[in-house]
């Protein structure tokens, strides 16, 4: 006789919170408080976020899910407790990244597949690309992007089932990276 | 059927716990629409059901009971056999032996589907406002999910076009939880007694399309409506006949994608 319970796991940490959904219809989009922009699928959708997080999917969050969000410095990883340290590597900031999703997976284990050092946008940064399996047994792929450029930590974060939908629907997190751009504050900040 | 599986198909349900009666509505893979019309399978391996049933325990959460869940298995396949040589609508394949790396792969490949399968009826859903649900509304003019090409090896081995997928739960109150939802009546929150789920789906053998979906989701309240229990054949009868009358909907679908 087994007992079932409900679970969440990170990945869908998100899900009860999601409306406000709009249809991406010019692939041009950014941040609502501008603090960032890329190019997204056109025929996604994106779901009403915070103003510095942009939140989108193409069948819905429970298949596949990319968030972008640009955090504080200083509380780069909440779950840690921990921001980006001073003239941290993007080695040492992807580090931290594993460990912070990690931390939001727990008890279920992550495993790391690749992680190196990766070009986001014009910046510095870096790539990893895990994998996890939920509480029921089915397999996710994840990747997370991301660099630290003055007080903000800039992170894209796509999940997708590893079976079929992961490798289909993964130009959308590679084109992103590639046209990410943090806003150009003349203050620096 | 592996037991995660099962869960999973419980676990969907208990995401629904608090959300009202959906009403059963179907999918359909816009290329069986779409000109040039992309025909209908007309041999289908018959997988096994994949259900799972319980109790709903005092605290709420859903307890299998094995002797049930076999029951109602029992009763789900045998009333798609009959449904489905009732209305003619495709010849039944048996499903063929396959290995254990095989059986692997089906169990993850029917994982996903019930993942697209669940998506597709929450986005859009019933608990949306009206202004999500209308965002959404291309999925369901144009719905196109797909679990990949990697069930054709039992296209290959049987010569079907496609196989059907059942996957549900059926959970039913336990004395205590009746008490339960008594008191809370009482005390004015409503609460289900119990819930059954089922899902069915016609998925193309060779490019993993869900060419049709439906579902059907019951939640019992006190003293009356009752949910099914698959236990009993003539529950499982109706659930699954009234789902199949939906199959394959193309003008209903049709029409429905041309109401905006």
């Amino acid at each position: 006789m087994g007992r079932i319970a409900r679970t969440a796991s990170i990945a869908l940490a998100c899900l009860p919170a999601c409306a406000g959904w709009s249809l991406v219809e010019d692939p041009a989009i950014a941040a609502p408080d501008g603090s960032f922009g890329f190019e997204a699928p056109v025929g996604w959708m994106r779901a009403r976020g915070g103003d510095a997080e942009v939140l989108l999917t193409r069948e819905g969050p429970p298949v596949q899910w990319f968030e972008v969000r640009a955090l504080p410095a200083d509380e780069a990883f909440p779950l840690l407790g921990e921001g980006v340290p001073l003239d941290a590597t993007p080695a040492e900031i992807a580090a931290l990244t594993i460990t912070e999703l990690s931390a939001g997976l727990d008890p279920i284990p992550l495993a790391v597949l690749e992680r190196g050092p990766a070009a986001v946008g014009a910046d510095e940064g870096f790539l990893v690309h895990g994998r996890y399996a939920d509480e029921l047994g089915v397999s996710f792929d994840l990747l997370a992007a991301g660099f630290a450029r003055r007080n903000r930590f800039y992170r894209l974060l796509f999940r997708a089932p590893t079976l079929h939908i992961f490798d289909r629907d993964r130009f959308a997190f590679d084109r992103a990276v590639a046209t990410f751009r943090p806003r150009e504050d003349p203050e620096g900040q | 059927m592996s037991r995660r599986l099962l869960l999973r198909a419980a676990v969907s349900v208990a995401s629904l716990w608090s959300a009202a009666c959906a009403s059963p509505a179907h999918r359909v893979h816009h290329t069986l629409l779409d000109s040039p019309e992309r025909p209908l399978p007309t041999a289908v391996i018959l997988l096994r059901p994949g259900i799972v049933a319980g109790e709903v325990a005092d605290d709420g959460t859903f307890e299998e009971r094995e002797d049930w869940t076999l029951a109602s298995s029992e009763n789900v396949e045998k009333a798609l056999r009959n449904g489905i040589e009732r209305r003619g609508a495709f010849r039944i394949v048996e499903m063929p032996e396959i290995s254990p790396e095989e059986g692997d792969l089906l169990e993850e490949h029917l994982a996903l589907f019930d993942l697209l399968a669940g998506a597709a009826f929450e986005y859009p859903g019933d608990e949306m406002d009206a202004a999500d649900a209308r965002a959404w509304r291309h999925r369901v003019d144009r719905f196109d999910a797909s679990v990949g090409e990697g069930l054709s090896f039992l296209a290959d081995r049987t010569g079907a076009d496609a196989a059907l997928v059942t996957l549900g739960s059926c959970f039913l109150p336990s004395g205590r939880w009746k008490t339960t939802v008594l008191v809370s009546a009482l005390l004015g929150e409503a609460l289900p007694t119990g819930t059954t789920r089922l899902t069915l789906g016609v998925v193309d053998l060779r490019t993993g399309d869900l060419l049709w979906i439906d579902r059907a989701v019951e939640f019992g309240a006190l003293f009356f409506d009752p949910v099914s229990d698959l236990r009993e054949a003539e529950d499982a009868e109706d659930r699954v006949d009234g789902l199949l009358e939906d199959y394959p909907g193309l003008e209903a679908y049709a029409a429905k994608r041309s109401r905006r």
